[in-house]
């Protein structure tokens, strides 16, 4: 297999929500080790796209493809197609929210997708949590509960449950926009570190700085439609589009 | 000034140790069926399937919504005579008790169910877990908490509720009472002993349940 094939392929991708139509149409293709950026007005679909990318919301057309292989809206693989439960294995989210577990300490947080998905022993599966947790600076929170965490801490929890499953692409969907402004600089460093080895990430933000950090290409969505696509120096110092230039002017104020 | 005679009264104390007897047994087993058919239309209820949702729902409303005496005398003397069959107080009384208690489980159980952020949902799929492993896993555990003072409180009244097999001479505690009366002629020992039988099965019930409620509260 050729290093050039897409880790995730969209072609023609839309979602409607009743009548109302999210995305209209996407294109794209994610490249192992790329570091996408999206970013656009609320509204303009970009938390939508990233939400069909793990089947999180099930596409209304269009074609996904996953490695190469078609992904089918059932928890099972069918035939050569991949299922939602396999895709997730290996695309993992983390969410503006966090959504930990608090009924499960840390270290079981992180430990419960590799041992009830994948079947790990337990003792293998906390080896790699502390590991994971070391990583993203919380090793002395091991048997915390989530609910005595900060917010910066939790997102970083919240990072280490999804590598915990060894994902190939990892979905950040505005993880810094419910945090205090002074926490959100842990868990970009924690984001950065994962950029620096080569993790695929797709990312929403509204960090345009850190945008044009850690990103390798940004999208511009407008409207339910990529609006504008390249290196983040084109799209956030050289915008072309009216729109864009305007998105743009309300962050760097 | 009334002459109190508890004597005469104590010495049918095994009869009233009957009643409490079957008073827990029918408690028992009819929670335990209700537990049951409780999970099974709370499930139906959130199914995807329409039909489904809807005999669960018929069901809830049809014992939520008549008195549990008119279910009870309905099931002993009406509905034999559907069926063509016999069927014994036992039978109906435990089958009532528990269909009609498993009305009010399945509302108990599907508010601790949607009680749960749909973020906790999404956290569980987003780590490849089954709709099903990630209720067993991640929604119920937290949705038992959220459920259990409601669900103790709903079976404190089903303790109460079985007083009312009396109508179908079921040998419960009120039933035991009334025999214990109809031997003795003394009502207000008789009736105030089965009182304080009652309480003492159910003061310490209402207490867990404040307990578990107010620790519920704490961890907010």
């Amino acid at each position: 297999m050729t290093q050039t094939q897409p880790a995730i392929s969209v072609r023609g991708l839309t979602k409607n929500f009743g009548t109302l139509e999210v995305l209209k149409g996407i294109d794209l293709d994610l490249m192992p080790g790329e570091v996408l950026g999206l970013i656009g007005p609320s509204g303009s679909g970009k938390s939508t796209l990233i939400r069909c990318l793990n089947m999180m919301e099930t596409p209304s057309g269009g074609q996904f493809l996953f490695n190469g292989r078609e992904v089918t809206a059932k928890f099972r693989d069918v035939g050569n197609k991949i299922g939602m439960g396999n895709l997730r294995r290996n695309v993992g989210m983390v969410f503006q929210h966090f959504n930990l577990f608090p009924h499960l300490r840390v270290l079981d947080n992180i430990t419960e997708g590799p041992r009830t998905v994948l079947k790990q022993p337990r003792a293998e599966a906390e080896a790699y949590a502390i590991d994971l947790l070391a990583q993203v600076g919380l090793e002395d929170k091991a048997s915390a509960y989530p609910a005595h965490l900060s917010g910066g801490q939790k997102q970083r929890v919240a990072i280490a449950r999804a590598l915990a499953m060894k994902p190939e692409v990892l979905l950040l969907d505005e993880v810094t926009s419910a945090l205090d402004p002074e926490l959100v600089g842990e868990v970009l460093a924690v984001i950065r570190r994962l950029a620096d080895r080569g993790m695929t990430m797709v990312l929403v933000t509204h960090e345009m700085g850190f945008a044009a950090d850690i990103a390798s290409r940004v999208i511009f969505m407008e409207q339910g439609v990529i609006a504008e696509t390249g290196s983040p120096e084109d799209i956030l110092r050289n915008p072309k589009s009216e729109r864009l230039r305007g998105f743009l002017s309300r962050f760097h104020g | 000034m009334y002459n109190w005679d508890f004597y005469t009264v104590m010495q049918s104390f095994d009869l009233f140790v009957y009643g409490v007897w079957t008073t827990l047994l029918y408690t028992i087993g009819s929670i335990f069926f209700g537990v049951i058919i409780g999970l099974a239309a709370c499930f139906a209820r959130l199914s995807r399937f329409a039909s489904l949702r809807i005999l669960a729902r018929s069901y809830q409303e049809l014992f939520r919504c008549t008195p549990l005496l008119v279910q009870i005398l309905w099931a002993y003397y009406a509905l034999p005579m559907l069926l063509g069959i016999s069927i014994s107080n036992v039978t109906a009384g435990l089958l009532t008790l528990s269909l009609y208690v498993g009305s009010f489980y399945t509302e108990i159980f599907r508010g601790g169910i949607n009680a749960i952020d749909k973020g906790q949902r999404e956290a569980a799929a987003a780590i490849g877990m089954s709709g099903a492993l990630a209720m067993r896993r991640i929604i119920l555990p937290q949705a038992v908490k959220k459920m259990l003072p409601a669900f103790i409180n709903q079976s404190v009244i089903q303790v109460k509720n079985t007083s009312l097999l009396y109508a179908i001479s079921v040998a419960e505690l009120t039933y035991m009472t009334s025999v214990v009366n109809s031997e003795t002629y003394r009502p207000l020992e008789a009736y105030s002993l089965a009182a304080v039988m009652y309480f003492v099965m159910l003061f310490p019930l209402t207490q867990v349940a404040d307990h578990f409620e107010r620790r519920m509260r704490r961890s907010d």
